[in-house]
């Protein structure tokens, strides 16, 4: 199994990161029965709220021109 | 033809159906409807079709038997290398961008236990109706192969070929969200470091990934490698003994070169974004017989080496 650790270690300081528990084991993780698996729905709800925020954050910034790379990305 | 029930342990297959024109689009809807009449399905359709390119569509079908398309010039496969749209809403915002790991199926990875549904194509597109559902297959020749691809390469040909993927889609400039399973969220880590090192104005589309990435869920990403010492016995001189090099944990307990200057660079990459990555990391608490690399090995797949075995970097 992949340790708790090893999940956790995504960068050394990258801030915003949520660690959240799956009673499942490594290949499970990602399978689901149904749409009312409770995994599921767990996962799905993050993706939904991200799904819903990343347009209008990604329009936000672009307005700064400056995403962190490293040339400048016009618009 | 002869419904399965009856044998619960034949699973059946997922196969894709390439180049098949818009005009021919009825037909193949028709076609597609036919081949799951069989099935026991209890959600979703079955089947997918969405474009792939302005002037073609590209499906997706669970069966048990290989298809015989009604026109010639579609093109079945099941490895499903490369990226497969499972969804196509016209008034889509957002990609959602599904990467296995290596050795894992594009589709197969995500399967329910009776095999019939993935949630990436048959529940979930409903509930996120304006994103866009991609999946993303390696060759899974590369990790069994002599050939000489480590984590960098896997990590550009992701990037170029989603680059390449969403311009014949005109879909460049569409934010992106990633799920990641096992290593592919290593290869994620460094396609976007890749991205983000680009300098030439001429590889632009290539850093726009980066730049319109912002949040990813990564379920059992293994950050810091494969610890077993005797893999690299096992692999070499028949395998891709660069691939494992890349992922091994020394017998120190180190994760290996690549992956420590993989997550400094992945930190560095955040801290230079005006808006940091939101990243959701989900870690597995059943332990079991746990697949991370698979190798094919004519039709069958072979477990080469299994993580529940060789327990993962611990301090």
């Amino acid at each position: 199994m992949v340790t708790k650790m090893s999940a956790e270690r995504i960068g050394h300081s990258v801030r915003n990161i949520e660690h959240l528990s799956s009673d499942a084991d490594h290949r499970s993780l990602v399978r689901f029965e149904h749409s009312s698996d409770r995994r599921y729905i767990s996962m799905i709800e993050k993706l939904k709220e991200m799904a819903a925020e990343a347009p209008e954050a990604l329009q936000s910034r672009a307005q700064s021109g400056y995403f962190g790379g490293s040339i400048q990305v016009s618009k | 033809m002869t419904p399965h029930t009856a044998s619960p342990s034949a699973k059946p297959h997922f196969w894709r159906i390439q180049n098949i024109k818009i005009r021919e689009r009825d037909a193949a809807i028709e076609w597609l409807q036919e081949q799951v009449n069989d099935l026991a399905i209890s959600e979703g359709q079955g089947f997918s079709l969405a474009a792939d390119s302005e002037r073609t569509l590209c499906a997706t079908l669970t069966s048990y038997e290989c298809p015989r398309p009604t026109h010639r010039s579609w093109h079945v496969d099941k490895d499903f290398i490369g990226f497969t749209p499972l969804c196509d809403p016209e008034d889509a915002n957002v990609d959602i961008v599904a990467v296995t790991g290596l050795g894992g199926h594009a589709l197969g990875s995500f399967r329910s236990t009776d095999g019939l549904s993935v949630w990436l194509r048959d529940f979930a597109p409903e509930e996120i109706p304006r994103a866009r559902f991609l999946t993303y297959g390696y060759d899974t020749a590369v990790v069994a192969s002599h050939s000489n691809q480590g984590v960098h390469e896997l990590a550009h040909t992701l990037l170029d070929g989603l680059v390449t993927f969403r311009q014949r889609t005109q879909t460049h400039r569409r934010p992106l969200l990633f799920v990641c399973h096992s290593l592919g969220g290593v290869v994620l880590k460094e396609a976007l470091v890749l991205s983000s090192k680009i300098t030439d104005a001429k590889q632009k589309r290539l850093l726009e990934v980066m730049t319109v990435t912002y949040r990813l869920i990564f379920m059992g990403v293994p950050n810091l490698g494969l610890k077993h010492n005797q893999l690299e016995t096992v692999v070499k001189g028949r395998r891709n003994e660069r691939f494992v090099k890349d992922l091994l944990v020394n017998s120190d307990g180190e994760a290996s070169q690549i992956l420590s200057h993989l997550t400094s660079d992945f930190s560095d990459l955040d801290k230079r974004r005006s808006l940091p990555f939101e990243i959701v990391s989900y870690y597995e608490t059943v332990s079991s017989p746990t697949v991370v690399v698979s190798v094919h090995r004519g039709n069958f797949t072979q477990l080469l080496y299994n993580l529940a075995d060789y327990p993962c970097y611990r301090t």
